[in-house]
């Protein structure tokens, strides 16, 4: 896979937030950062983005609205967005979801899992290739976190990227949060998952923290990163080397020095191979 | 005719100075009112109010929580909570972080200025300082702007009765020039007091607090950067004596500093109406004596901060149940 | 796959997402074959999202509804979907269905932003009366 290698060497990153810009910028040990692609218009860049950039701090553009598992084709002005994101920032790449965000003419304002049969991989397939075309950079897409399933589901999520990768040659952003998500949600093993995933076109993770509530795990960004998500992610290290793993942090953001910890706690969870 | 305008100027001149004098004396009885209660040194709260006023202390409530890491400053002046931050003891830094609590975690710099800088936090300030007789109460001035009033209304005259006097010298050549002169010392003598106490008439401060403020100003130095971790220290007292480019973090001071200078997003803020209180000219209570540090006064603008852009949205996630709150926006 | 199969399969998808998304934002009934508790949890969940970011756009709502805020926004959202134009439309929506229920005590957009005009207002009359007097 030609495609994901472009990324290169990313190292250890943090979601880059308007809220935390200066805390970003200003804390050691982040070699990358990732911006939501929608919260930012490519002629206007935040200037922490640009001290950043000109820092030499890679920048990737993450998509959240773009429903690339939707039925209808990716829309043309999502892709443009993306693609001017991802010149305006010099990105080495550009990501988003394996999920469909919209349908019916309603907004879901959600990631809801794709049902994984043959029709639907076909569709996807396509909506895949589109997008490749409409970007001047690889596209990684990545493994979302569920409350439910698709009765008429013919694969595993792993199976299902594992045909697009094959199909498409598209990276993959494997989110181990999201692994653990299904692991207690749905009851899918996150190992097993990392067994089955096309880990050869891995071009970063993502790795974040969420709460438990009644019994089911809510993926929302906003605390620390649970041991068991950590232990997932020494899994994978375990397989592969990735390029970069990044924490994501999404609203009640805490002091500089837990980001610091929780850093470092990603790099020793890696280390510890 | 000739002496009956020497007389009317000499008049004049006699009843400016009167009330100059006792225009002066005036407002030095009420600036000398009697200190009370001024046992235990005041805190950086009490000086920061002395030296800046409502803003001042607000502002020195941003320094110390910033660099507490108990609140986060973001490019633009936004403020937000920090999770898991300690509850300070200072109520001016309480009232910070409750005005931000009350507005989901996050607003401009500007807004919590404003809000905190009319709160019950610093009001309380406010009445521990004019009962010091630090600060000179509300009403206090009524007799000396009386005195004032009087001042401009009779050097107005004094000015008319110059220009008429100076006219009939130069029409009929009269031998008018000792009433010219007398008017002419009226009016300027007039005009000079009356600029000099409409400035000192905003002040504030008792000369006690004038006073007090020096003192401190004696024992924390500007630019001393004392090395110590104690945050009163190296932060409160700094901010609230001189002002919020004695943070110590340069990048914090500009980002603080850049929402009260720019205008824009939404701000009510009339040009002029709340900013740089220094040159409003009846604005604000205390632009007297030299002591008043001005840009902290600059409440003014709004800068937006992010907007709808500014709501973060959750990457891959799963949103959060009705149970817990989560930041996740996107899809 | 052929062009005319993928096409059947593209509305075969199409069908099938809307009805989810019906269920999980209109009100719309649970799809055969799905786990109709999972789907209220989502719906819950979708909603909590939108609540964060309507508080984020109005925080003067909030402040307004106090503890009620949640409550009242559940309401609102619960089965309406997201109006087109983002949170702000949201917010706006939020903002006069609340009114029509007379539970804001002006109208919005009096009331927007709360706390800048009225704080800068009452900042004003205190220094100015303070001068004055």
């Amino acid at each position: 896979m030609a495609e994901h290698g472009a990324a290169g060497r990313l190292g250890v990153g943090l979601g880059w937030r308007p809220e935390i810009d200066l805390t970003v910028e200003r804390m050691p040990g982040v070699d990358f950062v990732e911006v939501i692609a929608e919260n930012i218009r490519p002629g206007a860049l935040p200037e922490s983005l640009r001290v950043l950039l000109a820092r030499g701090v890679p920048v990737i553009p993450h998509g959240v609205g773009l429903g690339i598992g939707g039925a209808e084709p990716p829309d043309p002005d999502r892709l443009a967005h993306l693609d001017a994101c991802a010149r305006a920032l010099g990105s080495p790449l550009v990501s988003e979801h394996l999920a469909f965000v919209r349908a019916g003419g309603m907004e879901a304002g959600h990631l809801l899992p794709v049902p994984r049969t043959r029709a639907a991989l076909s569709v996807v397939v396509e909506n895949v290739r589109r997008a490749q075309d409409a970007l001047a950079v690889p596209l990684a897409l990545e493994n979302v976190a569920a409350l439910f399933g698709w009765p008429e589901d013919e694969m595993t999520e792993a199976q299902f990227l594992g045909e697009l990768v094959e199909a498409t040659g598209v990276g993959l952003l494997v989110d181990v949060a999201n692994l653990y998500t299904n692991q207690v949600n749905l009851g899918l093993g996150a190992v097993s998952a990392l067994d089955g995933l096309p880990l050869s076109a891995l071009a970063y993770v993502h790795v974040a923290g969420g709460h438990s509530h009644h019994g089911l795990w809510h993926d929302t960004h906003t605390s620390r990163v649970p041991q068991e998500v950590l232990e997932i992610l020494t899994e994978l290290c375990a397989r592969t080397e990735p390029p970069g793993v990044l924490l994501e942090w999404d609203g009640d953001y805490p002091s500089d020095a837990v980001f610091e910890e929780e850093l470092g706690r990603i790099r020793g969870a890696m280390a510890r191979v | 005719m000739e002496f009956t305008l020497l007389v009317i100027g000499v008049t004049l001149v006699a009843a400016v100075w009167t009330t100059a004098v006792g225009l002066r004396s005036e407002h030095r009885r009420v600036l000398a009112g009697p200190p009370r209660g001024t046992g235990a040194p005041l805190g950086p709260y009490e000086l920061a109010y002395l030296a800046g006023g409502p803003l001042r202390a607000v502002n020195t409530a941003l320094g110390v929580l910033a660099r507490a890491g108990s609140i986060r400053v973001a490019r633009g002046g936004r403020i937000s909570l920090v999770t898991g931050a300690l509850p300070p003891a200072e109520p001016v830094e309480k009232a910070v972080l409750d005005a931000l609590r009350q507005r989901g975690g996050s607003c401009p710099a500007a807004e919590l200025r404003r809000t905190v800088g009319t709160g019950v936090a610093v009001d309380g300030l406010r009445y521990r300082l004019l009962g010091m007789g630090l600060l000179v109460p509300e009403g206090a001035f009524a007799e000396a702007r009386r005195l004032h009033g009087r001042l401009l209304v009779l050097t107005v005259i004094a000015a008319l009765f110059e220009f008429g006097s100076l006219l009939s010298v130069l029409s009929w050549g009269h031998l008018g020039v000792l009433s010219t002169l007398a008017g002419a010392v009226a009016s300027v003598s007039g005009l000079v007091v009356y600029s000099r106490m409409r400035r000192a008439l905003r002040g504030a401060l008792s000369r006690a607090g004038h006073e007090t403020l020096a003192a401190a100003r004696g024992v924390h130095v500007r630019g001393a950067r004392p090395a110590t971790s104690d945050l009163a220290f190296a932060v409160a007292f700094p901010v609230a004596l001189y002002g919020l480019g004695e943070l110590g973090d340069p990048l914090l001071t500009e980002e603080l500093k850049r929402n009260a200078h720019t205008a824009g997003g939404g701000s009510s803020c009339a040009a002029g109406a709340c900013g740089g209180g220094s040159s409003s000219s009846d604005g604000s209570s205390f632009g007297g004596g030299g002591d008043f540090g001005s840009g902290d006064w600059g409440a003014g603008g709004d800068s937006g901060g992010g907007g709808d852009s500014g709501g973060s949205s959750c990457g891959g996630g799963s949103g959060c149940g009705s149970g817990c709150g989560g930041g996740c926006g996107g899809g | 796959m052929s062009e005319p199969s993928r096409e059947r399969a593209r509305q075969e998808l199409g069908r099938a997402q809307a009805e989810l998304v019906a269920a999980l934002v209109a009100g719309g009934e649970v799809p055969e074959g799905f786990d109709a508790a999972r789907l209220r949890v989502q719906e819950g969940a979708l909603i909590s999202k939108r609540r964060g970011t309507v508080a984020r756009v109005r925080p003067d709502l909030v402040v307004l509804l106090g503890d009620g805020f949640a409550a009242h926004f559940d309401g609102y959202a619960r089965g309406r979907p997201k109006p087109e134009g983002g949170s702000r439309a949201d917010a706006r929506d939020f903002a006069a269905w609340l009114g029509e229920r007379g539970l804001l005590p002006e109208p919005p957009g009096a009331a927007a932003p709360v706390g800048r005009s009225g704080g800068l207002g009452r900042l004003l009359g205190r220094v100015l009366g303070r001068g004055s007097g």
